[in-house]
């Protein structure tokens, strides 16, 4: 593992590897969110359609700051190398 | 010859036993998982045992990693993250021994299982969640505020925010659970190609299957350092609240 984790290859693996489901999980728990508030109050399905607007907004916050992380991570590395 | 790719992961009972009425029956992946801890303890035995200034084998393999994965901690969490060293190498061992152990053919793979990856998401948010409160009380709920962010626009952040939070134990599980079950229903695929081609046009999937298992082997480590690294990133996060 020691010297895999500076491969670009490995390293793009493991990035493509964790944001894709990022993505999907934030959309489905705002989906099951405004599910189950539709299923409480009756709304339907005005909590769901919100529901899923948030929970892609989510997703979406979290692959920037997944990204914005990286970016940061590897103009240090860069620096560190000059 | 019929052959299900995804008979392999079903459950049957081994030894009955029930406790209070809770059914804690012992079946394969139970015998796994204590296969998986012995394991673990032998591989530190054996790396401990003679320890030399200049490692053996075992020994070097062993340092990389806890060193490698020491690097990870403190980088995500900081200083105050050396306490949890203990924690994230358990679980990274556990997970990467559970996925290794897993390709042996006749082996179950315990984080196969949804339940299982849940547990380890559940506990590792549980501790996060702890963690923010023991270190902030009451102030843990700026976790769902971002910096930053103009005072109207709260009412969308903070539903935002929650849903955010919430989707990191769900994506933690999944992204296990979902990696190991894939490869090995390609694997049972593979295989029941291999037997029903029979000899001469069978070996082409059966080939696949080593290339496969070679892949299997390379997602094995990646998922394991998926795990723990997000595992760091959610209590670091939790610990030091957006800084």
């Amino acid at each position: 593992m020691g010297q895999r984790e500076n491969d670009p290859f490995y390293q793009g693996l493991s990035y493509a590897a964790r944001i894709g489901i990022e993505m999907v999980s934030a959309t489905l728990v705002g989906a099951g969110i405004g599910y189950f508030i539709d299923w409480k109050f009756k709304t339907v399905p005005w909590a769901l359609i919100a529901g899923v607007l948030v929970g892609s907004a989510a997703g979406f916050l979290n692959i920037y700051r997944f990204v914005q992380a990286m970016e940061k991570k590897e103009s240090e590395q860069d620096q560190k190398k000059e | 010859m019929e052959h299900n790719p995804l008979e392999h992961f079903l459950l049957f009972k081994i030894y009955n036993l029930q406790l209070m009425g809770l059914d804690i029956s012992i079946n394969k992946a139970v015998l796994m998982m204590w296969l998986v801890t012995v394991s673990v303890i032998l591989f530190f035995m054996a790396a401990t045992r003679r320890v030399t200034l200049v490692p053996g084998k075992i020994q070097s393999i062993a340092e990389v990693m806890l060193d490698f994965l020491k690097k990870m901690t403190l980088e995500n969490m900081g200083e105050k993250g050396s306490r949890f060293i203990p924690f994230i190498v358990t679980l990274f061992f556990f997970i990467l021994f559970s996925n290794l152990l897993g390709l042996i053919p006749g082996f179950y793979t315990v984080t196969s299982q949804l339940i299982v990856t849940a547990g380890f998401a559940i506990v590792v948010y549980a501790i996060s969640l702890g963690v923010g409160i023991y270190y902030h009380g009451a102030g843990f709920y700026h976790i769902l505020i971002p910096p930053g962010t103009p005072f109207w626009l709260l009412p969308l952040m903070i539903p935002i925010e929650i849903v955010s939070q919430l989707a990191r134990p769900i994506s933690l599980a999944v992204r296990l659970f979902a990696n190991m079950t894939a490869g090995h229903t390609v694997l049972g695929v593979l295989f029941g190609m291999a037997l029903g081609l029979g000899v001469f046009i069978g070996w082409l999937p059966f080939t696949l299957t080593i290339a496969i298992n070679g892949l299997e082997l390379f997602i094995a480590f990646i998922q394991a350092y998926i795990f723990t690294i997000l595992t760091t990133v959610y209590l670091g996060d939790a610990m030091n609240l957006h800084q």
